[in-house]
């Protein structure tokens, strides 16, 4: 009974929630100790600005995925999705998309519409029918990259007006606004899954979609519009991708599905649906931008990088079961 | 003492401080069915898992034929000739019934599956036992029971001295538990010993020779099935003498409330019966009578023609949404599929079905959702280490008790209620029949459908039974027994 208080607070922070992220913080500590040693400037403000404007166009995509992903399906299409973004954005501001041109904020608002349709013929499909989420999203991810060559007919959108780059190059209170924009999806996010009781009925539906369905949750309603939310932000991230680079070329964003998988499963998002925090995902794409940064930083070459980046996501989500499991024990039931 | 083919002598597990199992003692003669009792929780499947090679234990030893052995996995287990029939049976669904008793032992020719010798070696086994599937037939059409029974002949293949079963009958019907035993016997006439964990007491004095009763992870008591009475078994799993089982009826029955007239679908035909309000009415059939069709039809889950009155007006529902809207709550028969999310809290699984009730502009209240979750807890007396445990690791008894929440918590005024208490042990039965009564005296009509036939005698105000799609019968208590049931259970017959 003497150390009532002692085990009580252990056991606390056992059974909370963020228990699981302890294994990913220790990673991205002694990761950032590594490197901080070698080579003394990976832990300055400065840098440390620079790996958040690294981690923007697949941090946003990876809270694109996180909501089909803790819905219990997939979408495999978001990174076609993305490049469709930014080259209709490009297009619409420079030499008119089939016609169509506006100011930025008009293209930007064209351009989320535009994918979010995208996402909704995503979510129809995989609600209304009973094919594998994986397969459809697949589908879709090979015919927009197909949309996205034909819109831009095979070719680079450049001369960006400066408005456009500066979304990824201008800076508020120090900070890029491409930045500000990562954060703000994040915070956005953390809220709806958090918050809400549309974030319930998602992680509901992930957890156990009959369930969810004889509890009176509408399946097919919540399952097509985290399609149309992930097409959405992955407009966003498709458009920042092109800010920063200063042109939207049809294939940009290839291969950036996969990084957004692992960042989702290093934070923690089962992919099997039902479990997942918004922060588990930041720090899941933190860790990834960490990687290349601190690497980088300590001159070991890009082949090596993806070595260790396979390696430590493995080792990551071998982390967060390892917690898991440490508060499931001893958390029995009592008798 | 060499006439024990096993004794486990001492056993414990600790899973950090706290004993699933405090030297836990268990012996076991050749021929012999020994039925192992205990509340969910006491530590039985623990002692199993051990004996299965699935869990090692933290002390104690095993033995066998007097020699002591060492089982730290499954093969482990198998090679000693122990074998287990799970309560969820593990089976390779695409693959066929030889197959699957052979999985990982294929006998080859040239390299390749021989499947002759497989084949011939299946039909073998299934004649000892006078049984007979299709060795070529996918696994996955054949129903639990059948499943069960395959499985049995793969512990034969096994060349199993001792077969455990883990809670066989829960989702058998009569006729299915009856060949079981039938099958039970014939396995002790070969001298295999067999160890059968189960809730109920019918299995017990039909096939049991001892009963060995755990309680908190020890040994609480022993005796021969012919010596011991139900009362004493029931006294040993709870550890006081439960007199009643079935709480006095208090419940007021009134006006009728809700009527269905003719209603059909693939499984059910022109269903009709009345419910009046704060009247229990049980669903009485063999599995696959249509009862669970029947309810899922009304809550809205399977379509279905026919007419259905709430009050007096006709109502339609086309979804679970529509009902619960309307004021019904189901109950599924699998808690685990269809009733919980396992891997979540129990706050979580509670709100279910009020997350609009106590969310403000999509924004959920959190002392609300703590209220209404801390309010079931406490009243339907949820043992747990408060509202944020996962419910998986929660016992049989308090997992349903959360799904009873789930369903309670939008305050329906119909709860249609499929097997409210399979899996539970008898202490959680006899709270959920109470809970079952306090809600029928609050006015609630309940409709429970449910397999054992002592438990509708004993919680319902009016039975009705279903034989093929079909209401066989309606039945009031006064004329109602086990007997009048059955027989309108097996015979189409008309009331």
């Amino acid at each position: 009974m003497k150390d009532m208080n002692k085990e009580n607070l252990w056991n606390k922070m056992k059974k909370s929630k963020y228990f699981e992220l302890v294994g990913l913080i220790c990673l991205i500590i002694v990761f950032s100790g590594i490197v901080q040693a070698r080579s003394g400037n990976f832990l300055t403000v400065h840098n440390l600005g620079n790996i958040l404007k690294e981690i923007v166009v697949y941090g946003i995509l990876a809270c694109a995925l996180a909501f089909p992903l803790i819905n219990g399906t997939f979408d495999l299409s978001i990174s076609s999705t993305s490049a469709l973004g930014g080259t209709v954005c490009a297009l619409m501001v420079t030499d008119g998309l089939y016609g169509v041109k506006t100011n930025l904020a008009g293209a930007v608002v064209g351009a989320v519409v535009f994918c979010a349709v995208i996402g909704a013929m995503n979510g129809i499909v995989v609600a209304k029918t009973k094919i594998d989420p994986f397969i459809v999203t697949l589908g879709t991810q090979t015919a927009v990259r197909g949309l996205v060559y034909i819109v831009s007919k095979n070719t680079a959108v450049t001369n960006l007006p400066n408005e456009f780059k500066a979304l990824s190059k201008s800076e508020v209170l120090g900070i890029s606004i491409s930045v500000w924009i990562l954060v703000i999806v994040f915070l956005l996010m953390a809220v709806i899954l958090g918050k809400t009781s549309y974030g319930r009925k998602i992680y509901a539906i992930g957890g156990n979609y009959q369930a969810a369905y004889l509890s009176g949750i509408n399946v097919s309603a919540v399952r097509f519009s985290t399609y149309v939310i992930s097409g959405g932000l992955s407009a966003i991230a498709g458009i920042l991708s092109t800010a920063r680079v200063g042109s939207a070329t049809p294939n940009a964003g290839t291969g950036y599905e996969t990084i957004a998988i692992s960042a989702c499963a290093i934070g923690g998002v089962a992919l099997s649906g039902g479990k997942g925090l918004t922060i588990g995902v930041f720090l899941g794409a933190l860790l990834m931008g960490m990687i290349t940064n601190g690497m980088n930083l300590m001159y070991i070459g890009s082949n090596w990088q993806y070595v260790v980046r396979g390696v430590l996501m493995i080792l990551a989500v071998f982390y967060s079961q390892w917690f898991s499991r440490i508060s499931a024990r001893e958390t029995k039931e009592k008798k | 003492m060499n006439e024990h083919i096993l004794e486990m002598k001492n056993i414990s597990k600790r899973y950090g401080g706290i004993y699933a199992l405090k030297n836990a003692n268990l012996s076991l003669k050749a021929g012999e069915v020994l039925c192992l009792c205990g509340e969910n929780g006491a530590g039985k499947s623990t002692l199993m898992k051990i004996l299965a090679g699935a869990e090692t234990p933290s002390e104690g030893d095993i033995y066998m034929k007097g020699e002591k052995v060492s089982i730290t996995k499954p093969t482990d287990s198998f090679q000693l000739g122990i074998s287990m029939v799970h309560q969820e049976l593990i089976q390779i669904e695409e693959m066929t019934v030889a197959e699957n008793i052979y999985v990982g032992r294929y006998q080859t020719k040239c390299g390749l599956i021989d499947k002759k010798a497989l084949r011939s070696k299946t039909k073998a086994l299934m004649e000892q036992l006078g049984i007979y599937f299709e060795p070529d037939s996918l696994i996955k059409q054949y129903s639990v029971a059948h499943r069960q029974l395959i499985e049995i002949v793969k512990a034969l293949s096994h060349d199993a001295s001792i077969i455990i079963f883990d809670e066989p009958t829960a989702a058998l019907t009569l006729e299915e538990t009856n060949t079981l035993y039938k099958i039970v016997r014939k396995l002790k006439e070969k001298g295999i010993a067999v160890i059968l964990i189960s809730h109920r007491m019918e299995d017990i004095y039909a096939v049991g020779d001892r009963v060995v009763v755990l309680r908190d992870g020890e040994n609480s008591g022993e005796g021969l099935v012919a010596e011991t009475t139900v009362e004493d078994i029931v006294k040993m799993m709870v550890g006081r003498k439960m007199t009643q089982q079935f709480p006095e009826k208090t419940n007021k029955i009134g006006e009728t409330v809700f009527e269905v007239k003719n209603v059909s679908n693939r499984n059910i035909s022109n269903v009709s019966f009345t419910l009046r309000k704060g009247e229990v009415l049980g669903i009485a059939g063999l599995v696959g009578a249509g009862r669970t069709e029947l309810l899922r039809a009304i809550f809205g889950v399977d379509g279905c023609s026919g007419e259905m009155y709430l009050n007096g007006r006709r109502i339609e529902n086309e979804s679970p949404i529509a009902a619960l809207k309307k004021g019904f709550a189901f109950l599924p028969e699998d808690r685990k599929d269809q009733g919980l999310i396992q891997h979540q809290s129990i706050l979580q699984n509670t709100i279910l079905s009020v997350l609009k009730k106590i969310s403000h502009f999509s924004f959920i209240n959190r002392k609300k959702e703590n209220d209404i979750t801390d309010y079931y807890i406490d009243e339907l007396r949820i043992r747990s280490f408060g509202r944020n445990m996962q419910v998986q690791r929660l016992s049989g008894g308090n997992q349903q008790k959360v799904v009873l929440a789930k369903c309670l918590a939008p305050e329906p005024d119909i709860l249609l209620l499929d097997e409210p208490t399979r899996g539970v042990d008898v202490g959680a039965k006899a709270e959920i029949y109470k809970i079952i009564n306090t809600l029928a005296t609050k006015g609630l009509s309940i409709i429970v459908v449910s397999s054992e036939m002592t438990e509708l005698l004993g919680i319902s105000d009016r039975l009705i039974v279903m034989h093929e799609g079909h209401v066989s019968g309606e039945l009031g208590m006064e004329e109602a027994s086990e007997e009048t049931i059955m027989k309108l259970a097996i015979s189409h017959g008309t009331a």
